[in-house]
């Protein structure tokens, strides 16, 4: 009786009609749901990609600017400025008569300048190859499901 | 029932429509399918552009990692010629292409003709200069926005704009400058060589082509690939969703020389006083350091600007007839020097001896041919080193004839005279020896070789010969590269020793020799204080149709020191000099100075306060 009662209940045409709305506001929220989430991944993916193509900028810009710098360091520091300087301040060069030489105990002689170098690169390699970087999320979810798919193919 | 019949009605008109608007879709389709032209089609997934990452040329460092060629940021200046119809258009256009032409001082006739008509529009930007200075693009600029702002263009002051650059210059000159907000004019840096010593050891270094970017002489081009900066391009994008990492810029490798700066810019300015007080065309000196190779200052005249090699100012020096802009590496006549190498040859053989002695009668007969003696008078007895103190060109063609052809030809070609050194730098000459079993050889060539006549052999040359001697018999190669640098990890050749023409007791034999007959002779080339070996040399130069004559001479100089701990190994060659003919008194003192900075530079101390420091 109370089977039968609850089976009445639940097979009205008012309940019916109710859970084909909520199922269908359910299918809403959950669509909107994900589109949110579309929607907030790839904005995240367009600003990121962005900001890759502000960096590649960014480096020429850096590239350009570290060039001018040591151009003007260059220019600044060539042999004939420095040697107008030295006269101005009152220098000029020596001639072997003028030149004392003090045996100093313990003292290494001149040692040959070697320029800086760095043992390893400091550069640091990033792959970026991977297809995560590139595809949508739709794209992902269409792989996941091939994937899982896989094993059924062919049944 | 008319209520249905009206319902009807609606839902057969609303499907009308929708059919309607769906066979235009597919009609659309279709037409796109079958008429339009694929190709022309933009295809989103692929819609980007071509891209480069900026990548510089290597540097050149000298031994102390002073920069010698570096990098410059140029820019390409744009003017767009697109979408102009209106007669303020046109005016616009136009003026700008005459600021552009005065600005850059635009001298390319195609370009200055189409710049100098009345403009027509096209579908492209017109680039007005491909490499414009800061400087240039600054003032051009400054031109431009005053014309929008509609400020008169001739009445500002030149003192005031050119003080209003050099400070932006100053203050900014590293920022680089931005035409974005400039509609018709667009600027793109990129990068070119730049030389900051001007003409110090240009020679040397060789330039960079603008245009086409490859190396030009010297270091520049025998290095070219390696100091070559790979503009890596890719294809950039425009879809975010794509954006990939740049890849890094491929920057050149830099080289480091084994050359001083200072010392080079010292024995330059020696060269070029020399040079200019004695009326000669050219020069050169080589300092080595005879242990292992190293060049520590290689000097040549005349130079150029290398900023500007294209200037007419330039023209000659780097395009001459025989090519040369870099005479330690040309072939030459180089007479008497060579009478060490002769020497040396007799020594080691065993076919005279110090103390042998020669009756110097004036002259003497080989191959049919008279040698005589510089001064074309007889010397009475002499023994090898007056031979060579006194430079007698009887003496040592008859020393030649003592070794015989076969002998002699072999010792010069042990100390490597008519090859190639093996230098680093692009140009080097090979020289002329002759064999002694070609068909055109003659027995005279053996008395004339003697003594530095008919044959041909470059300074560099001469100086990898002369390392045998003061390095204890051991020659070594010479060697411009101290290292090259890329990517955090470096390479340092090795000293190379290419040979052992002759033993140890020659070589110190013949140094003594050689320092006796300087301190006998109180040469110029003595520098008081320190030890040294050397030998003048004088060659008549020869002129095709007029045949060898005394009055255009090459004068020679080389010499090394301390003997008995040699250090340094220098060699000096004055051409066609006018004050004198004779290298005693043209090339002696210029290898005198050279040594005076060379031991300063090298904190060589004078012998006796060396022995004094070995004890």
């Amino acid at each position: 009786m109370t089977e039968s009662l609850i089976q009445a209940y639940s097979n009205s045409p008012r309940r019916q009609k109710l859970q084909i709305i909520g199922g269908i506001f359910m299918a809403i929220v959950i669509a909107a749901v994900m589109l949110v989430l579309y929607l907030i991944i790839s904005s995240r993916v367009v600003f990121m990609g962005r900001q890759l193509q502000q960096a590649k900028s960014d480096i020429d810009q850096l590239v350009y600017l570290s060039v001018n710098y040591q151009n003007k360091i260059d220019r600044l520091s060539r042999f004939e400025l420095m040697e107008k300087r030295a006269v101005e301040l009152g220098f000029r060069p020596p001639y072997p008569g003028e030149v004392f030489y003090v045996p100093v105990a313990g003292l290494e002689t001149k040692q040959e300048v070697v320029v800086v170098f760095q043992e390893e690169s400091s550069s640091t390699i990033i792959n970026v190859d991977l297809p995560t970087y590139h595809q949508s999320l739709i794209e992902w979810v269409g792989d996941q499901i091939r994937i899982v798919l896989r094993p059924f193919r062919g049944l | 029932m008319n209520d249905k019949i009206t319902y009807n009605w609606r839902y057969i008109s609303i499907a009308v429509t929708f059919t309607l608007f769906g066979l235009a879709i597919i009609a659309q389709m279709l037409r796109i399918q079958l008429t339009v032209n694929s190709s022309e089609l933009p295809v989103p997934v692929l819609l980007g552009q071509w891209e480069k990452a900026a990548s510089r040329r290597g540097l050149i460092l000298d031994r102390n990692g002073h920069v010698l060629a570096g990098n410059q940021t140029v820019y390409a200046v744009d003017i767009n010629f697109e979408d102009f119809n209106q007669p303020g258009e046109i005016e616009e256009v136009k003026t700008l292409a005459d600021l552009a032409i005065e600005t850059f001082e635009i001298r390319n006739h195609y370009l200055l003709g189409f710049l100098q008509q009345e403009p027509k529009p096209l579908e492209k930007n017109i680039t007005v200069e491909n490499f414009a200075s800061q400087a240039d693009l600054i003032r051009f600029l400054d031109l431009v926005e005053r014309y929008y702002a509609g400020l008169p263009l001739v009445d500002f002051g030149e003192e005031n704009l050119e003080e209003e650059i050099e400070a932006a210059l100053v203050d900014e000159s590293t920022d680089l400058v931005d035409c974005s907000h400039l509609v018709r004019v667009s600027c793109t840096p990129h990068l070119i060589r730049s030389y900051p010593e001007g003409d110090l050891a240009s020679n040397i270094i060789g330039f960079v082509m603008r245009d086409t970017n490859e190396g030009q002489l010297g270091i520049e081009e025998k290095f070219d690939s390696t100091l070559f900066g790979n503009d890596r391009t890719w294809w950039a994008f425009w879809d975010p969703h794509k954006a990939d990492l740049a890849p890094d810029p491929d920057h050149g490798a830099n080289i480091v020389l084994t050359i001083d700066s200072v010392l080079q810019a010292d024995v330059e300015n020696i060269l070029d006083e020399s040079i200019k007080k004695t009326g000669a065309v050219a020069g050169t000196v080589i300092v080595m350091n005879p242990r292992n190779g190293e060049i520590l200052a290689m000097a040549s005249s005349p130079r150029a600007d290398i900023n500007f090699y294209w200037d007419e100012e330039y023209y000659d020096i780097i395009n001459n007839h025989e090519n040369v802009f870099n005479y330690a590496i040309k072939s030459y006549e180089p007479g008497s020097v060579v009478k060490v190498l002769t020497m040396a040859a007799a020594l080691d053989a065993g076919v005279v001896e110090t103390d042998t002695e020669f009756i110097d009668e004036g002259k003497i007969e080989i191959g049919g041919v008279t040698i005589k003696n510089w001064n074309e008078r007889a010397w009475g007895p002499q023994n090898m080193t007056s031979c060579l103190q006194n430079s007698l060109n009887v003496c040592l063609a008859w020393v030649a004839t003592q070794l015989e052809s076969e002998q002699f030809y072999n010792y010069f070609q042990d100390f490597g005279l008519g090859q190639m050194t093996g230098i680093e730098l692009s140009g080097e000459a090979p020289g002329l020896v002759k064999s002694y079993w070609s068909p055109d050889y003659t027995r005279s060539e053996l008395g004339t070789n003697a003594f530095g006549q008919g044959i041909e052999i470059t300074p560099i040359q001469m100086v990898k010969a002369i390392s045998a001697i003061a390095n204890g018999g051991e020659m070594v190669a010479p060697r411009i590269i101290h290292s090259v640098v890329d990517d955090g990890y470096s390479y340092t050749p090795p000293k190379t020793v290419v040979g052992h023409p002759i033993s140890a007791e020659t070589a110190e034999t013949l140094t003594e020799m050689l320092r006796q007959s300087l301190q006998n002779e109180t040469s110029l080339a003595l520098v008081p204080g320190y030890s040294l070996a050397g030998k003048t040399g004088t060659a008549e130069i020869y002129i095709s149709g007029l045949g060898y004559k005394s009055s255009a001479t090459n004068t020679s100089f080389i010499g090394w020191g301390p003997t008995d701990d040699p250090q340094f190994l220098v060699y000096v060659w004055i051409s066609k000099p006018s004050a004198s003919i004779w290298g005693s008194e043209i090339a002696a003192p210029v290898f005198r100075k050279v040594v005076e900075k060379v031991v300063i530079h090298q904190g060589i101390p004078p012998d006796a306060v060396r022995m004094t420091l070995q004890e």
